[in-house]
């Protein structure tokens, strides 16, 4: 069974269709990737997935409850976990105050209690930073715990993202972008870094990814986006040799039947006109 | 195609607040859905035999849409709510006071206007400029001190107590509807109204400058690259704002008798803004049209015998609820563009 | 890094290091703190004890406004919205208390409850229509509530009493100037509990993170509505109390000074009192409570603004002004309609942390911490401020 179902999501903006029948599955354990040029909107889709956008059509299924109409707090508080392209962390607050923020939910107290200090939320507090100490000695950031996030360099911001979108306690895990900005070897230990959450935390990912070697080692299936719509579906080897795909891309990751593409520029207009969706 | 992605500085992530609107025929069904409501209404308060009350109110409700128009213009150029619009007003009114004894009235008149446009670029320059690019509620806090400023002044170099100044037109009283004698003053008021959010109106639309405030106001980088200086159209914009902030001061309240510091702001600023809103902060003849409807149901809540109930004045909470209702159920308005 | 790696290489690098960082200051940090924390103490306790009861009676409004301050703060400084109407809910607050008092007979105390409560409810129906307009439109309700409240619910003659203003006396057992005064403080230090309390747990984290990040906040699971709410309820019941408290202190409450001009200073000493900082809210909620008593300290000469006034006259004589007035002394109600926008404006182009910013050195110094001028709080209070 998926743990997140998204079926025929379509949204328009003003006088464009940024999503037009759109539909993905995470299975459990998965780790999904969406590909595509930009523009293709892939961050549309994610954003109908967490609940920032409703859609004009299609439904989002998460764990097999339909939560197309519930907003995006409670689509978190069932699991759903999110990071995104500007980085999505309080850069007014230091990186545990972050993790510890992103535990809203499981801070077992009521609000009112807090503002008091009682009702045990003193101690509420201190699991709290415990647990975000840990989480962050075990993605190597212990040093940074008292760190104001906002002068932090970009790299180090996506790490401590996903360091906070874990203290939420996700079971589907939507990462927009997590390598950008990452140099390949980063991007290589990212890969390690996913594999090896997926493990420990039994996490089910959906990456926007544009670093292709990382897409092809890393995730199960692979869904393409050009224009709004899904343009291939498949094994990660699968979609990224499809000529569509490669089409929609061109320049990227070439290989050498792109290359000889490049070097007839007739066959080339040829494969546009007759390849790419519209 | 854009992707809905933009970045920012502040990193406030990378998801617009609303998505934009639906399209042009959507937009076209939006209009005319806001004119039939404003028909709506007026028919409702003539069918209700207040015949009085809608041409009294028309006419008070032509200065509130005149300051409504100011805030419009300011609002669609630069996204601020300016509160010191009345203020420029009561300065205005202030010079114009002080002139008179000197000079001939017309020429009063302009060296009052000259006044408000001066503070007009006066606060541009020193408070709308360095905050250019903060949070536009920051700068409604600004133009708020701006105006508390200025009543402060008023009250300190004018004292408090009321000054008299005389009307442009005599008290001929030409016109009379429905038993009313409407005067020469009040038909120019009206008239200089309509003419602006006419001639306004059409300059956003149609001329170059026009346009171009319109478009700094959205994309100020685009609008440097090519080639117009955002800096000088800020300048302009708030310039004629004051103007017509002055404009309407001059117009409105002589006939009122006499006035004091702060009378702007104090009895016209908030109808005017409630007129903005309603009519839609981004329409300039919805100014024209909210200030106009704001003026009726003023005069309503204050001749309705069934608002004798509410303590004070009616009309002020009468705002309050047409304000919140606006922004609850229609917040573009009845002629704005939604969202 | 793969997991098991980081675990490794933290746990060889980890404790010392990170013990070494924390500082401790020497004899004569101590002492010096020590001094200053002693100063302070003194001022606030001791000093008014000598001072005639009409001072001391100023020095509780300080404090009072020092809690109007920090109840804006919760709304502007931690959620971003603005509240233009906020001598509504003091005012309010004030004549609730007042009313309960003198038309229901109950005492000071039921006075002060109740107060809180209708600050809270007030904020909990005015918002619970009204926070779903962002900033801007809602900046422009409170306003317009501000105005509703003086124009409508303060002339409602049961509740203000006719013309004469509405008694309210002070508590038995604080019925001097200088026993309310302290009865005051502790309340102040009631709310600073409550208000650091509050940023400490869930609530005040989930507040802060809305303000900068919404989209983010609704991903932790905040409840960004809700969230607002409680802010605004909360900002409601400390305006409440402290009106409670204002009234009880001048025994007396009338309409007419919960005017615009209020609601404007309130939100002026807030911002120079600096967004997010407790200190600086109280300091800057003070300083304007006590700008008309400090203005009457200045010698005429001083007040003179240096020399406009004679230059004014000079100029109005030159052109005979006909019937015009020379221009008022800067008196005392005036000072901080016409220095308080000054500050503003100062506060929001140069230095827009406020007073809260330009102590912090300062704080951190007295709490222990190495005395350091760079702020390494928060970066710029304006960008992500207050959203609109």
């Amino acid at each position: 069974m998926s743990v997140l179902d998204a079926q025929g999501l379509s949204i328009r903006f003003g006088g464009v269709q940024a999503n037009r029948d759109v539909s993905m599955k995470i299975g459990e354990w998965e780790i999904v990737g969406v590909i595509g040029p930009n523009g293709a909107g892939k961050t549309t889709l994610f954003n109908l997935i967490t609940g920032f956008y409703a859609p004009d059509s299609g439904r989002v299924r998460l764990k097999g409850v339909d939560v197309t109409d519930l907003p995006v707090h409670e689509r978190a508080a069932m699991g759903l976990g999110r990071t995104f392209q500007n980085v999505g962390l309080v850069k007014g607050a230091t990186v545990r105050e972050n993790l510890v923020t992103a535990q809203h939910l499981q801070a077992d107290y009521a609000t009112v209690s807090g503002m008091f200090g009682i009702g045990g939320s003193r101690a509420v507090e201190r699991e709290l930073r415990a647990k975000a100490d840990a989480l962050l000695d075990v993605l190597g950031l212990g040093d940074l715990r008292d760190t104001q996030v906002a002068g932090l360099p970009y790299g180090t911001l996506k790490r401590v993202e996903i360091a906070t979108v874990l203290a939420t306690d996700p079971e589907v895990l939507l990462l927009d972008e997590p390598s950008s900005g990452m140099g390949p070897e980063e991007a290589h230990q990212l890969g390690d870094t996913l594999l090896d959450l997926r493990r420990t935390f039994g996490l089910s990912i959906a990456m926007i990814e544009h670093h292709v070697p990382l897409v092809v080692r890393v995730c199960d299936y692979v869904y393409c986006l050009d224009f709004g719509e899904l343009l291939v579906e498949g094994l990660p080897d699968d979609v990224r040799r499809h000529p569509q795909v490669v089409a929609a891309y061109l320049g990227e990751d070439p290989e050498p039947e792109v290359v000889a593409m490049e070097a007839a520029p007739e066959s080339l207009v040829e494969n546009e006109s007759s390849g790419s969706g519209s | 195609m854009t992707e809905t992605t933009t970045t920012d500085e502040g990193g406030v992530p990378d998801i617009p607040a609303r998505p934009p609107s639906r399209g042009f025929l959507e937009e076209r069904r939006d209009l005319a859905l806001g004119l039939g409501l404003a028909l709506a209404i007026v028919v409702v308060i003539v069918a209700t035999g207040e015949k009085q009350a809608l041409v009294i109110g028309t006419i008070s409700g032509a200065a509130y849409g005149l300051v409504a128009i100011g805030l419009v213009l300011i609002y669609k150029s630069s996204g601020v709510f300016n509160f010191a619009q009345g203020e420029f007003g009561t300065v205005a009114l202030f010079a114009l006071y002080l002139l008179h004894f000197h000079v001939p009235y017309g020429i009063a008149v302009i060296g009052a206007l000259v006044v408000a446009l001066l503070m007009g670029l006066l606060v541009e320059r020193l408070i709308i400029r360095p905050l250019f690019t903060a949070p536009r509620v920051i700068l409604l806090v600004a133009t708020a001190g701006v105006a508390l400023l200025t009543i402060g002044i008023e009250l300190w170099f004018g004292g408090t107590l009321g000054k008299n100044v005389n009307r442009a037109l005599p008290e001929l009283n030409r016109m009379t509807i429905f038993g009313l004698q409407i005067s020469d003053q009040r038909l120019l008021l009206i008239g200089t109204l309509a003419v602006l959010a006419l001639l306004l109106g059409l300059f956003f639309s149609r001329t170059n400058l026009g346009l171009a405030i319109i478009g700094a106001s959205q994309e100020p980088t685009a609008t440097e690259l090519v080639g117009i200086s955002v800096r000088r159209l800020s300048s302009f914009t708030w310039a004629m704002s004051a103007v017509l902030g002055g404009l309407a001061a001059i117009l409105a309240v002589p006939e009122t008798g006499s006035f004091t510091p702060g009378v702007m702001t104090s009895s016209y600023l908030i109808p005017a803004f409630t007129a903005a809103v309603l009519g839609g902060m981004t329409s300039l003849p919805g100014a024209f049209l909210g200030g106009v409807l704001i003026g009726v149901i003023q005069s309503i809540a204050t001749s309705g015998a069934v608002f004798d109930d509410i303590p004070g004045t009616p009309s002020t909470l009468l705002v309050f609820i047409v304000l919140v209702l606006v922004l609850v159920i229609r917040p573009q308005g009845l002629l704005g563009k939604k969202a | 890094m793969t997991l098991t790696h980081a675990t490794e290489a933290t746990a060889t690098t980890d404790a010392p290091s990170r013990r070494a960082q924390a500082f401790r200051p020497g004899v004569g940090g101590w002492i010096g703190r020590a001094v200053l924390w002693a100063a302070v103490a003194w001022l606030v306790l001791v000093f008014p004890l000598g001072r005639p009861g009409f001072e001391v009676q100023i020095y509780a409004t300080a404090v009072c406004y020092g809690m109007v301050a920090l109840s804006l703060n919760v709304l502007l400084g931690y959620v971003g919205q603005i509240s233009l109407g906020h001598q509504a809910f003091v005012g309010i607050g004030a004549f609730t208390s007042a009313y309960m008092m003198t038309v229901q007979g109950q005492s000071f105390w039921v006075g002060v409850v109740v107060a809180a409560l209708v600050g809270g409810g007030q904020a909990l129906i005015l918002g619970g229509t009204s926070l779903r307009i962002t900033g801007l439109y809602f900046a422009l309700v409170t306003l317009s509530y501000g105005l509703v409240a003086e124009q409508n619910v303060f002339q409602i003659q049961e509740l203000t009493g006719g013309g004469q203003g509405q008694p309210a006396p002070k508590p038995d057992l604080f019925d001097t100037d200088w026993r309310y005064y302290y009865l005051c403080l502790g309340f102040l230090a009631l709310v600073l509990y409550v208000d650091r309390r509050l940023m400490k747990s869930k609530g005040g984290r989930a507040l802060l993170a809305l303000r900068e990040n919404p989209r983010v906040a609704a991903t932790f699971g905040v409840n960004v509505r809700i969230a607002t709410l409680f802010a605004f309820v909360v900002s409601g019941a400390i305006a409440g109390l402290a009106g409670a408290l204002i009234a009880s202190n001048d025994t007396f409450v009338s309409p007419e000074v919960w005017n615009f001009q209020l609601a404007l200073v309130f939100v002026i000493m807030t911002v120079v009192g600096g967004l997010r900082s407790r200190a600086g809210a109280v300091i800057g909620g003070a300083f304007f409570a006590l700008l008309p008593f400090l203005i009457t300290k200045i010698p005429l000469l001083l007040r003179d603004v240096w020399g406009v006034r004679s230059v004014f006259n000079v100029i109005a004589e030159a052109w005979n002004w006909g019937s015009r007035k020379l221009p008022n002394e800067l008196t005392p109600e005036l000072a901080p309609l016409v220095l308080g926008p000054l500050l503003l404006l100062l506060t929001l182009t140069k230095t827009p942390g406020g007073i809260g910013q330009q102590i912090r050195p300062i704080q951190r110094w007295m709490f222990g911490k190495k005395f350091d001028l760079h702020d390494h709080g928060p970066k710029e209070v304006q960008i992500t401020d207050v959203r609109a």
